[in-house]
C-alpha cells in the first residue's frame, strides 16, 4: 500500500518534469523582431533579385532560432539572423549601385558616341560646304575668264569667220564644258547695223552656230550648248563709230547653271 | 556484505554516473574553427573596408572576438561558440556594408561624371 502511494506520486512528478524539460521556449522579442525583420526583406523585390542565397541563410537562423534549447542560444541566433538580414539588404543595395552604375555608363557611352558621331557629321558637312565654296569660286573664276576671253573675240565683217588669233575663249570654253559635264550655256550671236536686218539675222545665227560646232568638234555635248542669232537687234554700242560697230558685233555666253 | 544483485546495481549506476559526466564536460568542444572563421572574415572585411563605411560593424565583430576568446579560455565554450558565431555574422555584414559603400560611391562618380559630359555636350 505504502509502495503504491510513492509510484503515484513519483510517477506524476517524474512526467511533469520531463514535459517541462522538452516544452518549446517561448519567443523572445528579439527573434520576433528579427522574423519580422526577414518578413520586410523577403517582400522586397531587388533583395531577392540580388541577395536570395544571404535571405535563405538567415531563414535557417530563424528556425534554429525557434527551436533553440535556452533562452541564451536564442537571443544570440536572433541576432545573427538579424545580421543576416542586414547582410542581404547590403548585398542587394551593393548589387542595384553596380547596375545602376553599369546603366550610367552604358549612357555615357552613348552620349560620348552621339557627340562624336554630330562632330564628324559637322566637320564632313564644313567639308562639304568649304570643297562647294571652292568649287564655286574656281568656277567663277573659270567662267570669269572665258567671258573675258569671248570679250575679244572678233569676226571678219559679214562673215562667220573668225579673225585668226581669236580662238583662246573657245578653247578655254571647250576645256571647262568638258570638264564639267553638267554645266549648259547658252550662245547669242549679234551683229553692227551694217547690211539689212534680216542678213544680219541669218548672220549672227551663222556665227553663234559656227561657235557652237567648233566647241561640238572640240568634244563639247551638242545638247548643252545652245546658239541663237538676234541680228542687230541687240546692240550694246552706238553704230555710229567703228569702235562701237565693232562691239556690237559679237557672240554673248550665258552659263545657265 | 554486497549480494551479487545490489553489485550489479552499483556498477550499473555508476557507468551512467561516468557516462553522465564524460557527456557534460565534452558537450561543447572549444570553437577553435569557429574563432578563426571569424578571424578570417574580420581580416577580409577590414580589407574591403577602405572608405570606411563599416566602422560600427566591425569595432562590433572585433569585440565579440575578443570575448569569444576570452570565454574559451574560462572554459566557457557554449559562450564562446555563440559569441565567435555572432562575430562571424558582424564580420559579414561588415564586408557587405564597405562593398555597398564602395558601390554607392562608384555611382555616385559615374553620375556626376555623366551629368559633366551632358555640360560639356551642350
Amino acid at each position: 500500500m505504502k509502495t503504491l502511494t510513492v509510484k503515484k506520486l513519483l510517477i506524476p512528478a517524474i512526467l511533469a518534469t520531463l514535459a517541462s524539460g522538452c516544452a518549446e521556449l517561448q519567443k523572445s522579442q528579439s527573434l520576433l523582431d528579427a522574423e519580422k525583420a526577414y518578413s520586410h526583406a523577403a517582400n522586397s523585390a531587388s533583395i531577392l533579385k540580388y541577395a536570395t542565397p544571404e535571405l535563405n541563410t538567415a531563414n535557417k537562423t530563424l528556425v534554429s532560432a525557434a527551436a533553440a534549447e535556452n533562452k541564451e542560444d536564442m537571443a544570440s541566433l536572433a541576432y545573427i539572423a538579424n545580421t543576416q538580414i542586414e547582410t542581404a539588404v547590403s548585398k542587394a543595395e551593393a548589387q542595384q549601385s553596380h547596375q545602376n552604375t553599369k546603366a550610367l555608363m552604358a549612357q555615357k557611352e552613348q552620349l560620348i558616341v552621339a557627340a562624336v558621331d554630330a562632330k564628324k557629321a559637322s566637320a564632313q558637312n564644313q567639308l562639304a560646304t568649304m570643297q562647294q565654296r571652292v568649287v564655286s569660286m574656281e568656277e567663277s573664276k573659270a567662267e570669269r575668264e572665258i567671258l573675258l576671253a569671248f570679250g575679244k573675240i572678233e569676226f571678219v565683217t559679214g562673215a562667220a569667220d573668225l579673225v585668226p588669233g581669236a580662238v583662246s575663249g573657245i578653247d578655254l570654253l571647250a576645256e571647262y564644258m568638258t570638264t564639267h559635264s553638267t554645266k549648259t550655256i547658252a550662245l547669242s550671236g549679234h551683229t553692227d547695223s551694217s547690211g539689212s536686218a534680216e542678213r544680219n539675222m541669218e548672220l549672227s545665227q551663222q556665227r553663234a552656230d559656227f561657235i557652237r560646232d567648233v566647241l561640238v568638234s572640240k568634244g563639247v555635248a551638242p545638247e548643252s550648248v545652245t546658239a541663237i542669232g538676234y541680228g542687230q537687234s541687240q546692240p550694246i554700242s552706238s553704230n555710229a563709230t567703228i569702235a562701237g560697230r565693232q562691239k556690237n558685233r559679237r557672240i554673248e555666253i550665258k552659263f545657265n547653271n | 556484505m554486497f549480494t551479487k544483485k545490489s553489485t550489479a546495481t552499483l556498477i550499473k549506476v555508476t557507468a551512467l554516473s561516468v557516462t553522465i559526466s564524460v557527456l557534460t564536460a565534452c558537450g561543447i568542444a572549444a570553437p577553435k574553427i569557429e574563432i578563426a572563421y571569424a578571424e578570417a572574415a574580420l581580416q577580409s572585411a577590414r580589407n574591403a573596408d577602405l572608405e570606411g563605411n563599416a566602422g560600427v560593424q566591425l569595432k562590433q565583430a572585433e569585440s565579440k572576438l575578443q570575448k569569444a576568446k576570452e570565454e574559451m579560455q574560462d572554459g566557457d565554450n557554449a559562450t564562446a561558440l555563440r559569441l565567435a558565431n555572432e562575430a562571424i555574422a558582424d564580420a559579414n555584414l561588415a564586408q557587405a556594408k564597405a562593398q555597398a559603400g564602395i558601390a554607392r560611391s562608384s555611382e555616385g562618380d559615374m553620375q556626376k561624371s555623366l551629368e559633366m559630359l551632358k555640360t560639356q555636350i551642350k
